[in-house]
C-alpha cells in the first residue's frame, strides 16, 4: 500500500501536505509501544499506520510490551475502571502492574526521539524518561470522562510525567498539568476490511457462515465484551422480531489482552439457543474480508456500546454507506449526528424502535447512509489521522501557538 | 500574459486541536471564558465547521451560537451571534468583542433565565494550534495560478481566502492582494474577494467557483491576445 494510492480518495493536495509535514520530521525516530499487535482497534490502526509513516520518511518502530495472563487480567480491570465500571483493584495487583512495566522498561529498547505510548498497559514505562531524556506522549483510547477516581489519581502521576497526552474527545480529558490534544481515531479505506468487495466475495462469505439473504440483516461487529452490550443487542432484536422479520449477526473476535471475551461469548451463545435467525460468529483474527463482507451485506449496523472510546466499527459502517444505530456514548457522539448521518440511542427499547424505523423506511435509511459515507470521507480516514500525528510530533518541538514551518 | 515580480506562494494551514480543559455549563461561564481564552480558541469555534463539516447541511459555522441554541435554548441570542457573519470580514479580535457584547446584553435582559446543562453537554473550549506550511506551489502568472488552484488542498484555498481575517488586521485576502498588485487583475481580484465562505457549504464548491472565475478571465485574455 502506498500513500499515493489515497490521492484518488482524498485528493492530491492533502497527500502532498503529508509528505511535506513528514519531511519536517526527517531524522527523528518514533517509537510506538502498546500491548498487542493483533486484535482490537488500536492494533488495527497501528498495523496500517506504521508502514505509511515509514513510507513517508518518518522512521517509526512499533513494539509491544510483554506480560503474563495475570498482568492482562489486571490491565483489563484498569481498562474497565477507567471506563467507569466498578472494579476492585488490590494493592498487590497494582504492584504487579508496576513490576511488569519495570521489567519491560529494562528489557525494551526505549530509545528514539519520541516515545508514543498507547493506553494504560505500558503507561508506567515513562519512569525511564528521565534517564533517557527523549520526548514522551501518551495516547488514551479510553472514555475516561467518569473514571474510578482512586485509580485515576494513581495513574495521573504517571500521565503527568509525559510531555503531552492525546484523547479522542474533549470530555475524556481530565485536568492535567501537561498539554492535551484532541485526535480522533480512523479507519483505512484501502485495507481489506474497508476496500470495495465484489458481490461474489460477499456472497461467498455469507455462504461460509450459512447466512441467507431472504430477510433484512442487523449486524453488530465487536469484540465479545460486556461494554459492547451484546446481550442488549439480542434483547433489542427480540423486541423488533415480533413485528418485522429480520435476522441478527453478532460477530467478533478475541484479543490477547482481553481474557474476559471467552466468558462473554459463552453467555451470548446461551442466550441465543433456539433462534436460527441469530448468527453468533467467532471470527479468527484477522478476519478482515469476513468483517467487510458482513458489513456490506447488512441492512443496518448496530453499535450498542455501554462505553466507547471511539467506535471504529461505526466508522467502518459509515464509510460503507450503511445506516448505523449506535449508543450515544463516548466518542460515538463525535461520529454520529443524530438523524443526519445515523441514529443515536440510549436504551434497548430505543434501539429496537430505531431498528424498526429504518427497516420500515428504506429511503430514510439510505439517506442516513449516504450522509454517513461523506462524513467518514472527510473526517474518519487514516490520512487525516496521520496528519494529526505528524502535527502532534512537530508540536513537541514547537511550543508557539502559530508555527511557521 | 503578465508575469509577477513576486510569485504567489501557496501555503496551507493545518490545525492541531488542543483541549484547553475550560468548560462552560451556562451562559455566564461561556461569556467569562470567551473573554479570557486566547484568540486561537475563538478562531476554532467560529471557523472550523466550514472545512471540518463541509458536507453537512447549512447550519451555523459558529459553535457558540450552535451550543447556545441547542443546549441553552436561547434562540434569540443564537440568531444574533450567527448574524455577525454578515459583518465579515472581521478579524478574530473584533469578532470576539462583538460576540461578548451580545452575550453581555443578553445576560442583562429580562428574557434571560439562568440554566445549567448537565456535565455531558458542557461547552468544551478547544484551541487550534496552527501550522502554516508551504505546499510547494509557487506561481508567477494567471495560468500557473489556475493550475495550482486545482491541485492544492482545500485548507490552502481557505487559508488564502479567509485566513487573513484571523491572522492580521488587514481585511484583504491573499489572492486579492496578489492578483491586484502583482498581475494588475483588479476586476478578477474584486470578484474573488466577494466569495463568501458561508455560501459554499461544500468547500469543493468554493474551489470550483474560484476556478470558474479564473478560467473565465484566462479565456478573455486568450481572446484579446488572439485579436491583437
Amino acid at each position: 500500500m502506498s500513500i499515493n494510492e489515497y490521492a484518488p480518495i482524498i485528493g492530491k493536495g492533502p497527500v502532498e501536505e503529508l509528505k511535506i509535514l513528514a519531511e519536517k520530521l526527517s531524522g527523528k525516530i518514533i517509537k510506538i509501544i502498546n500491548s498487542t499487535q493483533m486484535g482490537g482497534g488500536v492494533a488495527e490502526i497501528l498495523n496500517r499506520m506504521v508502514p505509511l509513516l515509514n513510507e513517508l520518511g518518518v522512521l517509526t518502530k512499533w513494539e509491544v510490551i510483554s506480560g503474563n495472563a495475570d498482568f492482562f487480567v489486571i490491565t483489563k480491570k484498569i481498562h474497565n475502571a477507567l471506563h467507569g465500571t466498578p472494579v476492585t483493584i488490590t494493592d498487590d495487583e497494582i504492584d504487579l502492574f508496576l513490576q511488569n512495566n519495570k521489567i519491560n522498561a529494562e528489557t525494551m529498547d526505549l530509545s528514539g526521539d519520541i516515545v508514543f505510548i498507547h493506553d494504560p498497559q505500558p503507561l508506567a514505562l515513562v519512569e525511564k524518561k528521565k534517564e533517557i531524556g527523549n520526548k514522551w506522549t501518551w495516547r488514551c483510547h479510553i472514555d475516561t470522562h467518569a473514571p474510578d477516581w482512586k485509580l485515576w489519581g494513581f495513574l495521573r502521576k504517571y500521565v503527568e510525567m509525559y510531555d503531552a497526552a492525546v484523547f479522542s474527545s474533549p470530555s475524556f480529558a481530565q485536568t492535567l498539568s501537561i498539554n492535551k490534544f484532541l485526535i480522533t481515531p480512523s479507519i483505512d479505506p484501502l485495507s481489506l476490511k474497508n476496500q470495495e468487495l465484489s458481490k461474489k466475495t460477499i456472497d461467498s462469505v455469507l455462504k461460509k457462515f450459512d447466512i441467507k439473504k431472504n430477510k433484512p440483516i442487523i449486524t453488530q461487529i465487536s469484540r465479545f465484551d460486556r461494554l459492547k452490550d451484546p446481550i442488549g443487542v439480542i434483547e433489542a432484536y427480540n423486541l423488533v422480531k415480533h413485528s418485522v422479520d429480520c435476522q441478527l449477526i453478532l460477530a467478533g473476535g478475541t484479543a490477547i489482552d482481553d481474557p474476559e471475551s471467552i466468558e462473554v461469548l459463552s453467555e451470548v451463545r446461551e442466550r441465543v439457543v433456539g433462534d436460527p435467525d441469530i448468527h453468533v460468529l467467532e471470527l479468527e483474527t484477522p478476519a478482515d474480508i469476513e468483517v467487510n463482507a458482513l458489513q456490506r451485506a447488512s441492512t443496518i449496523i448496530l453499535q450498542k456500546s455501554i462505553r466507547e472510546g471511539f467506535g471504529l466499527t461505526v466508522s467502518e459502517a459509515m464509510w460503507k454507506g450503511k445506516p448505523v444505530i449506535a449508543s450515544a456514548v463516548g466518542g460515538i457522539t463525535l461520529q454520529i449526528t443524530h438523524d443526519y448521518n445515523g441514529l443515536l440511542t440510549r436504551t434497548v427499547e430505543g434501539t429496537a424502535y430505531a431498528i424498526k424505523e429504518l427497516l420500515c423506511n428504506k429511503g430514510y435509511a439510505k439517506r442516513l447512509g449516504k450522509n454517513a459515507k461523506e462524513f467518514a470521507k472527510q473526517n474518519l480516514l487514516i490520512t487525516r489521522h496521520i496528519r494529526d500525528y505528524l502535527l502532534l510530533f512537530l508540536s513537541l518541538y514547537h511550543p508557539e501557538e502559530i508555527v511557521h514551518l | 500574459m503578465i508575469r509577477a515580480k513576486n510569485p504567489f506562494v501557496f501555503k496551507t494551514r493545518l490545525n492541531l486541536l488542543e483541549i484547553t480543559g475550560e468548560k462552560a455549563k451556562n451562559l455566564k461561564d461561556l461569556m467569562g471564558l470567551t473573554e479570557s481564552v486566547p484568540l486561537s480558541v475563538v478562531y476554532f469555534h467560529t471557523q472550523h465547521l466550514l472545512p471540518f463539516q463541509q458536507h453537512l447541511s447549512p447550519k451555523s459555522p459558529n459553535d457558540f451560537a450552535y451550543w447556545i441554541k441547542k443546549e441553552l435554548h436561547e434562540e434569540v441570542l443564537s440568531e444574533k451571534i450567527i448574524a455577525l457573519d454578515l459583518q465579515r470580514p472581521l478579524n478574530a479580535h473584533d469578532f470576539k468583542e462583538k460576540m461578548i457584547q451580545l452575550m453581555k446584553s443578553h445576560l442583562a435582559s429580562a428574557e434571560y433565565r439562568e440554566f445549567n446543562v448537565s456535565p455531558s453537554k458542557e461547552f468544551n473550549f478547544i484551541k487550534a494550534k496552527a501550522f502554516i506550511v508551504p505546499t510547494g506551489h509557487k506561481v508567477y502568472n494567471l495560468f500557473e495560478f489556475y493550475g495550482a488552484l486545482k491541485e492544492v488542498s482545500i485548507d490552502s484555498i481557505y487559508l488564502h481566502l479567509f485566513g487573513a481575517e484571523t491572522f492580521s488586521e488587514k481585511h484583504e485576502n491573499d489572492f486579492f492582494y496578489w492578483l491586484k498588485n502583482e498581475l494588475k487583475e483588479k476586476v478578477l481580484a474584486d470578484s474573488i474577494s466577494r466569495l463568501d465562505p458561508f455560501v459554499f457549504y461544500a468547500t469543493e464548491g468554493l474551489r470550483a467557483q474560484l476556478i470558474k472565475l479564473v478560467n473565465k478571465r484566462l479565456r478573455a485574455i486568450k481572446k484579446s491576445e488572439g485579436a491583437s
